[in-house]
């Protein structure tokens, strides 16, 4: 095992049946190398530490400097960083479907398309800050309009090819389940033969169970409940109000007609989950901006607070100043809500049920990945006697 | 929080776009269809199978540097 850590997930199972799941991580707690280290230092340090999912760690890590120091609001700067948080949404979806779900579809995943992907990514930091600096504390704006528009255009066009198959508009357009399978019907987009998999095999509710979506978190009850509880194991297994949530690209997303019509269904299952990343991929590069949004930061006697949408759900970061430099700092990843040893994707592994343990195998494979397919795990099934 | 980390390709099979590279001592096979003119020696950012880019060898040990500052190294 490298030091990124991984998360084990052990299911016992009886005659095709799920017993019992537990959930261990050995994630390790980065954020303890900022300990001692000035505001400066610490943004200087977070995009060695997290190249993945690197602009939302240095957003709340900016965030959360600024409001311990107090530091006045930059609207103009903080909307052009929001835009680039949103954009690496789109990228990490975007990526993920390209090499994991032809996998899931017995394909071999369009490597050239990842990479063209990649490259256009890379660049939307330039096109907004001057240097390509946009998350320290002296950051300068210096929008590049036309270039900035036109590498969203490319970055739409590319998604709408290699995942839509020229669909997207279509895609984006749908409302209910029943236009879903219309624009199902004979489309071999790679979104198109997923979700078609999903229904052949009768897998488009696996997994469904009822935790709740992670509601909006106040900053100040946040605060004063991570306070209240032993930090590190707040950090390691989350709960709000003495409850497990889920926070995800599905339970972020209230507002689409769709995802409302499916979830009436086949509640927090497979094919919900699957369309809520598509949506976002979709749907950001377009300029619909709802999905991923961010609370007022909390600050108060040197603390500051942030809460900020990556990718995979809800980031918190949480850190203490003394005498300008830092005396604790806290993260939250999504990945601890969502892989919590109760949450929703122990819950979900409960239902399982298949003829054979490859076929649970199978089953737990897909639900891990759509729950969150960036993490390093490691899938142990054990029979029971 | 997912952390990639700086890892050195020791071996490359061209033929597969595969390489062997070492993470603190450990070894992992890494995918090299998203990165360009890769070389033993090199040092690339690790995820999940795959190197998502090439970083220079400062960086690489900087960011080693602050790893084992951070207790996550076991060498």
């Amino acid at each position: 095992m490298t030091p990124a850590g991984e998360i084990t997930i052990e299911l016992n199972h009886r005659a095709g049946k799920v017993e019992a799941v537990e959930i261990a991580s050995t994630r390790p707690d980065a954020a303890r190398v900022f300990v001692g280290k000035t505001p400066e230092q610490v943004l200087s340090i977070v995009p060695l530490l997290f190249s993945l999912c690197g602009n939302a760690q240095a957003y709340a890590a900016l965030q959360a400097c600024r409001a311990a120091l107090r530091m006045p609001a930059e609207p103009e700067a903080d909307a052009a960083r929001e835009h680039l948080l949103q954009l690496e949404t789109v990228r990490e979806h975007a990526w993920r479907i390209l090499l994991d779900w032809p996998g899931l579809l017995d394909q071999q995943p369009d490597k050239t398309a990842v990479a063209a992907l990649l490259k256009i990514d890379r660049q939307f930091k330039s096109c907004l800050f001057q240097d390509g600096e946009a998350f320290k504390l002296d950051s300068q704006l210096q929008i590049d309009a036309p270039r900035s528009q036109g590498l969203l255009a490319e970055l739409t066009g590319l998604i709408d090819q290699v995942i839509f198959d020229g669909g997207l508009r279509g895609f984006l357009a749908m409302t209910n389940e029943m236009q879903l399978h219309d624009w199902l019907d004979g489309n071999k987009a790679l979104a198109a033969q997923l979700l078609n998999k999903l229904y052949q095999r009768e897998l488009h509710a696996l997994g469904n169970s009822n935790v709740a979506g992670l509601p909006n978190l106040d900053p100040a009850e946040l605060n004063r409940q991570m306070q209240s509880t032993d930090l590190s194991a707040f950090c390691r297994m989350p709960q709000w109000q003495g409850r497990c949530y889920e926070s995800t690209p599905l339970s972020r997303q209230q507002e689409s007609p769709l995802l409302t019509d499916l979830r009436s269904h086949y509640g927090n299952g497979l094919l919900p989950r699957f369309v809520a990343v598509l949506l976002e991929a979709a749907a950001i590069p377009q300029g619909i901006k709802s999905m991923v949004g961010t609370m007022p930061a909390y600050a108060a006697d040197g603390v500051g607070l942030v809460q900020v949408q990556a990718a995979r759900g809800l980031l918190i970061h949480r850190l203490e100043l003394r005498q300008g430099r830092v005396y604790d700092y806290r993260i939250v990843a999504p990945t601890e809500w969502n892989f919590h040893p109760n949450g929703v994707l122990a819950q979900g592994l409960k239902s399982l049920q298949a003829d054979d343990e490859e076929g649970l195998r199978r089953q737990a494979e897909w639900l891990i990945n759509a729950v969150d397919p960036c993490v390093q795990y490691r899938l142990v099934l054990t029979p029971e006697n | 929080m997912c952390l990639a980390l700086p890892a050195q390709i020791i071996d490359i099979d061209f033929a597969t776009q595969m390489a062997t590279a070492s993470v603190d001592g450990v070894k992992v096979e890494v995918s090299l269809a998203l990165v360009d003119d890769v070389k033993v020696g090199d040092y690339v950012l690790v995820h999940v199978g795959y190197a998502l880019n090439k970083i220079d060898e400062d960086e690489a040990l900087k960011t080693l540097a602050l790893f084992a500052e951070a207790g996550l190294m076991a060498s």
